[in-house]
């Protein structure tokens, strides 16, 4: 399925308005290079939507043509109906943008940095980034300089999750984070979409993007290439076990099975079942199974993301 | 711990500030003051001195032997030698020392190189235009401190040569006030090298890079002038130096036309400052904005 179809199909409910984030046939050449290539994509306001693939996929070359720092070279970008590049400015006021590699002005004090965004965004800014300072447990009289990679990145957190916008767009949040900081991250991420933001985020951690997305966009070689929503992934389950003689067929014993009937597949010696939707249906078959080491797992996204970047994978674009 | 901080965002749609936010200039004056400060001291310090050090030189009749040089001698020295015959002559030599041009020139390059080459080479740019402020607005700003730091500059340069005929108690030889057409020419020698700096720092990622060019700018301009004078087919060269709109050291010695002089210097010095100005605010709001490395 070509990207400017993954859109139709999986948000068909979503109109213009709907969405905070538009693009249709975004193009970024770099010389002979082509980063990003006719990416039609859309995010619903107040879902968290993740974004995946390998370096070079285009992910942030994607971010900085929704920032305006890049102009496209073909087709267009839109946050809140605004062109992110002619009206970035204004795009900027209903955006937060946390880098991947965060730096802030070395000569700050914390508080400064603090002072400083404070002094372009609204009048509740400051407020509000000394209280998450004082959550993500940060020492603000310190120098930037003078601050670890990790303090220095919940100092950029802070300063961007203060921002009263309602668009987070976050680059790695929890890169070089402890795990405790990192849960309290994503604690706070969820909170924003809570609230009624949208937050887009970019990671390479398999398993954040699988606790906090909504859905998952994954990248290969600048084009969309799947378009996964996490809540049917979250029902789908992965059965294995032992097995001797050819596959069985899939049961019949329930509408649901009928419906959306499981994929069975032999894996060497193993049988694969991937159960669309819940387990109750299946359960009942699979005690009738003459099966032995019967494993039950959730699918993950890993088993997605390993479908499009797993060395010898080559799928068309698809939705689920 | 589990405070929600964050509130709904549909309530409070978040506003632009004005064209010039107050933080984008307390930024560039936080970036600037101390080196600003050194150059400060630095200056006021090296014209009392050389006050004092000019006041030392009595040419008595040696004067005479001065002004009986050749012409060329003058064309190959680079400015007339009668400069030297007179108190204030050789006082005005101060503004065309090389620790006066040089504090100058690193106060303009060092400027003029960060606003944008410097911000992008440091990473410190996406956060900056990840906030509501138009790229235009980071130039102008960076601008205004910069040019505040030259009037300073300049201005503090008169001060320590006034300071100094007062303390050699010079004051009934030497007017302070022939020095003001300096202090001004110096200003606008160091409005265009900062101009022309961030014009080159608006087309690049790395400062050290810019401040390279600016260098290398700076020593070709010296060379125009040092050779369009002694050489005669190659006197046009300095139509193509900015040295060619810095005669400080002239207009003390020329109170009568001074005022005329440093106006159509500083005219052109400012003007095509201005230019600079306006290349890099285009070049900054086209250009894309690179990863940082």
């Amino acid at each position: 399925m070509h990207a400017a179809s993954l859109e139709s199909a999986v948000a068909p409910r979503a109109t213009h308005a709907a969405n905070i984030v538009v693009t249709r046939g975004l193009t970024k050449q770099f010389g002979s290079l082509t980063a990003l290539d006719g990416v039609d994509f859309t995010v619903p306001r107040g879902e968290i939507c993740g974004l995946l693939g390998p370096n070079g996929a285009g992910k942030s070359t994607l971010i900085r043509l929704l920032l305006g720092y890049l102009r496209p070279t073909a087709g267009e970008a839109r946050i809140d109906g605004l062109d992110c590049y002619t009206q970035s400015p204004a795009v900027h006021a209903r955006t937060a943008y946390l880098p991947g590699d965060a730096r802030l002005f070395a000569q700050m004090r914390g508080s400064d940095v603090l002072k400083f965004f404070a002094g372009l965004r609204d009048a509740g800014y400051a407020d509000r980034a000394a209280g998450l300072a004082g959550r993500l447990d940060l020492d603000l009289t310190r120098h930037t300089a003078a601050m670890s990679t990790g303090m220095r990145q919940k100092l950029a957190l802070a300063a961007v999750l203060a921002v009263d916008a309602p668009l987070l767009v976050l680059d790695e949040p929890t890169a070089n984070l402890d795990p405790t900081v990192r849960g309290e991250v994503l604690s706070l991420v969820r909170e924003a979409r809570d609230a009624g933001r949208t937050v887009l985020f970019s990671s390479h951690v398999l398993d954040e993007v699988e606790t906090a997305c909504d859905r998952v966009v994954v990248l290969r070689r600048g084009r969309f290439v799947h378009l996964q929503d996490m809540h049917h992934l979250r029902r789908q389950h992965r059965i294995r076990m032992r097995w001797q003689g050819p596959p069985p067929e899939p049961p019949r014993t329930s509408a649901e099975l009928l419906a959306d009937p499981p994929e069975i597949r032999l894996d060497g010696n193993d049988l694969v079942i991937i159960a669309p939707g819940p387990l109750a249906p299946l359960l009942g078959w699979l005690a009738t199974l003459p099966a032995d080491e019967v494993r039950i797992e959730p699918v993950g996204l890993a088993a997605v993301y390993e479908q499009f970047h797993s060395p010898d994978s080559a799928p068309a674009d698809s939705t689920t | 711990m589990t405070t929600v901080l964050l509130t709904d965002a549909h309530a409070t749609l978040p506003r632009m500030k004005g064209p010039l936010p107050r933080a984008l200039l307390w930024k560039a004056w936080n970036d600037a003051r101390w080196l600003l400060a050194a150059l400060v001291v630095l200056n006021v310090v090296f014209q009392v001195i050389y006050v004092w050090l000019a006041s030392q030189v009595q040419l008595g009749a040696l004067s005479l032997f001065v002004r009986a040089l050749p012409a060329s001698f003058e064309k190959f020295v680079g400015f007339p030698l009668e400069v030297f015959t007179t108190p204030t002559g050789r006082m005005a030599m101060a503004y065309v020392h090389p620790v006066t041009t040089s504090a100058a020139a690193a106060w303009a390059i060092a400027r003029g190189s960060d606003c944008v080459s410097g911000e992008i080479g440091r990473g410190t740019m996406e956060m900056l235009l990840a906030q509501p402020v138009r790229r235009w607005s980071v130039i102008v700003t960076h601008a205004l401190i910069t040019t505040a730091g030259a009037v300073l500059l300049a201005t503090l340069a008169w001060v320590g040569t006034w300071l100094g005929i007062r303390g050699m108690g010079y004051q009934d030889q030497v007017l302070a006030s022939s020095f003001l057409p300096s202090a001004l020419n110096l200003f606008g020698f160091i409005f265009f090298l900062a101009a022309v700096s961030t014009l080159v720092s608006a087309f690049g990622s790395d400062r050290r890079r810019t401040i390279g060019i600016m260098c290398g700018f700076y020593l070709v301009q010296l060379l125009f002038r040092l050779v369009s004078g002694p050489v005669a087919w190659l006197w046009w060269l300095e139509y193509f130096s900015f040295f060619g709109a810095y005669w400080p050291e002239l207009l003390s010695v020329h109170p009568n036309t001074a005022w005329t002089e440093v106006l159509k210097y500083d005219g052109a010095l400012i003007g095509f400052g201005l230019l600079a100005y306006a290349g890099a605010i285009v070049q900054f709001n086209r250009r894309d904005l690179p990863a940082p490395l």
